[in-house]
């Protein structure tokens, strides 16, 4: 939805801006038009109202002030004439010859406000009579504009309140018209969030984004076929290797069992016994590794469920140590278990049988990759919010190729094997933590799997 | 049934040679009542004949299953089983617990694990049974512990009495003797589920125990310490 109100916004944005724009493009271009009009005008250079008052009483009658001849004081005017208080013409200068020499007040009163036979005309009233000049024929527009003092007032008033009025009109029908445009390509976005999710996609192609929502309806369908084409070849492998395994394990539970009864025969030969002895460690570790393989690959295509639930760490680990110290291999082993009490009373939501895996594939690698006796500490502590398990020894340590293995993106081409720990990482990770390997100090080995508390 | 090995065992597995494995490795543990089945028919008839006091179960059969087989045989009488299984899927293991299966076990397996389950299986369901039968004084080195009147017997004639607490204590080591028991198993037994807190006492009880148990209390000999997990009593003189 974020993406939609972005969307309004800037179509709203937007819409300000345009008619922000237009409004000072009207003012221009008003100007411009005023200005062009201006440069249009017959060019005076003094104005009616100058060229009356500047008029004088001579001698010999009226005339011009004497600062300006008589052609630049009526520079832009066709002529001027001054009548008396009975319409007589006292004074005149170019005065065409169809005009009449005298004029009633009701001529006055007309070519005042209109023209003076066609003639555009102003009239100035001085103490020496009526000044009256005209300007050239169709030079000039004359209107007259009527209007009671509350309208203009109003008008005045109103004016700026309905110009808000109608921008916030402008920028609500904007908004209405956006706000409808995103809700139809909402359904699109809706349909881009489930194929981003791996669902299925089915979206109405009507309206104007239905070919935009036809497009994703194919790309959906391809998404979904490819998927269940991965899904279906992920089952076949772990299905194959879960069926695998269960056809092994009965006859490793055949050998398993003659090797351990071959191993307590007091009638054979101590080496015999410790044939059987190497046939039955053997016949372990193929266990663990069948038992590897079917959980990674599980782990690996998502078919391993996780059974959380909330466990105390303190009596969880000491259970799984105690489980661990009871098994043939704690033999090859010193075991000490360190819990820190905050450590002890956090409440781990786990699968107990996948933590139970993790720590017993850590411990049997101690155990089985270290030719001598090892002394193993399992330490767990908080840090922070994350609750921290440490199991180290005091062994040869890894590999340096394990260890790159370990930290690799993507498995190399010859890695050594090392399901084990690749299991425990996977644990970790399926239980939203994660497992780092690496070297104990002053020797050994030393994993440490963080976990989340109640994840 | 005065003890576990008077039970009588009834084993069904379609492979043969399997059945013969488990057969001896049980009788040289010295279980001395078993039959075995190789199919559902077999078992069921075996169940007519002789009802068991424990079943040890395979999943698949020849003629039907033993999921099938267990809720049959389950009907006719609440008798232990535990299921022995390749089938490793946690749903397997799930579905036949949740039938009401007391332990599933895995293939392959180890024998001793095996004979260490089927062993808690019959203690468990026949406690109150075997309890009639006057448990073997607990000899742990010259001493004598008698848990049934909760004395303890010195070398030189003398008797200590054991607290309720420490009966209790000593009754849960003797039961798991040879094994750790976690001191929260521990104090389980003594102050019931809810026993947060209590791990503190749990270490004073323990020293009682061993200044009546043990010749050197700090040097013990049989109830050991182990460190960070819980206590174990060993079954002669070392760990």
């Amino acid at each position: 939805m974020k993406t939609f109100v972005r969307l309004i916004r800037r179509y709203v944005l937007a819409a300000v801006g345009i008619v922000l724009l237009l409004l000072f493009s009207g003012v221009a271009v008003l100007g411009w038009l005023g200005w062009q009009e201006g440069c249009r005008l017959p060019q005076r250079e003094y104005s009616s109202s100058e060229i009356a008052d500047s008029m004088v009483e001579t001698a010999e009658g009226l005339a011009f002030g004497a600062e300006r001849t008589p052609q630049e004081w009526m520079n832009g005017y066709a002529w001027a004439m001054v009548l008396d208080d009975v319409g007589n013409i006292r004074w005149s200068y170019g005065l065409p010859q169809e005009l009449n020499r005298a004029y009633t007040p009701g001529d006055i009163a007309r070519f005042a406000r209109w023209y003076l036979a066609d003639y555009p005309v102003f009239c100035w009233t001085e103490p020496y009579g009526l000044f009256v000049i005209g300007l050239p024929k169709g030079s000039l527009w004359k209107y007259s504009i009527y209007s009671s003092p509350d309208f203009a007032l109003s008008m005045v008033r109103v004016l700026p309140a309905a110009a808000l009025g109608l921008l916030l009109l402008g920028l609500a029908l904007c908004f209405w018209l956006s706000w409808r445009g995103a809700k139809r390509l909402e359904t699109v976005a809706n349909g881009l969030d489930a194929l981003a999710q791996g669902q299925t996609v089915r979206l109405p192609t009507d309206g104007f984004a239905g070919e935009l929502a036809e497009k994703l309806n194919q790309t959906g369908a391809q998404l979904q076929a490819k998927n269940e084409m991965l899904s279906r070849r992920d089952n076949a492998r772990t299905q194959w290797i879960a069926g695998v395994s269960h056809d092994v394990r009965t006859p490793l539970a055949l050998i398993l069992g003659w090797a351990e009864q071959l191993e307590q025969d007091a009638l054979l030969p101590d080496s015999s016994r410790q044939k059987a002895t190497g046939i039955r460690t053997q016949c372990e570790k193929l266990r663990t590794l069948i038992d590897d393989l079917n959980l990674t690959s599980k782990l690996e295509y998502g078919a391993q469920p996780l059974r959380r639930k909330d466990l105390r760490a303190g009596p969880l680990f000491r259970q799984l140590v105690a489980q661990f110290c009871e098994s043939p291999l704690a033999e090859h082993c010193e075991i000490t278990l360190e819990q820190e009490e905050p450590a002890e009373q956090t409440v781990l939501s786990v699968d107990e049988a996948l933590l139970a895996r993790l720590l017993e594939n850590l411990l049997n690698n101690s155990v089985r990759h270290n030719p001598k006796p090892v002394n193993i500490t399992v330490h767990t502590r908080r840090a922070g919010e994350r609750f921290c398990l440490t199991v180290a020894d005091d062994g040869i340590g890894y590999p340096a190729a394990v260890l790159a293995a370990l930290n690799a993106a993507e498995p190399a081409e010859n890695a050594p094997h090392i399901l084990g720990l690749y299991v425990v990482q996977q644990i970790a990770a399926a239980h939203g933590g994660r497992a780092v390997f690496g070297q104990n100090t002053p020797c050994g080995a030393k994993t440490t799997v963080w976990l989340p508390d109640r994840a | 049934m005065d003890t576990i090995y008077d039970a009588k065992l009834l084993i069904v597995d379609d492979n043969a040679e399997l059945l013969a494995l488990l057969c001896a490795q049980l009788r040289g543990a010295g279980y001395g009542h078993i039959r075995t089945a190789q199919s559902c028919t077999a078992a069921r008839g075996c169940f007519a004949a002789e009802q068991p006091e424990l079943m040890i179960l395979d999943i698949n059969l020849p003629d039907g299953d033993g999921f099938s087989l267990f809720r049959a045989l389950r009907a006719k009488a609440d008798v232990p089983a535990l299921f022995l299984s390749a089938r490793d899927a946690d749903a397997d293991r799930l579905f036949g617990l949740g039938l009401g299966a007391d332990d599933y076990l895995t293939k392959p397996f180890l024998m001793q694990e095996l004979l260490l389950r089927v062993q808690h299986i019959l203690q468990r369901a026949y406690r109150a049974e075997l309890s009639r039968a006057k448990p073997a004084p607990l000899q742990l080195g010259e001493r004598c512990v008698d848990l049934n009147d909760a004395i303890v017997a010195l070398p030189e004639g003398k008797t200590l009495a054991l607290t309720a607490t420490e009966l209790a204590l000593l009754r849960k080591l003797a039961e798991n003797r040879g094994h750790i028991v976690t001191y929260d198993a521990l104090c389980a037994a003594v102050w019931g589920a809810d026993y947060y807190g209590c791990e503190n006492s749990l270490g004073v009880h323990i020293r009682h125990l061993r200044e009546k148990l043990e010749a050197e209390p700090g040097a013990p000999q049989f109830l050991r310490t182990v460190r960070g997990i819980g206590y174990k009593l060993t079954k002669g003189d070392k760990a």
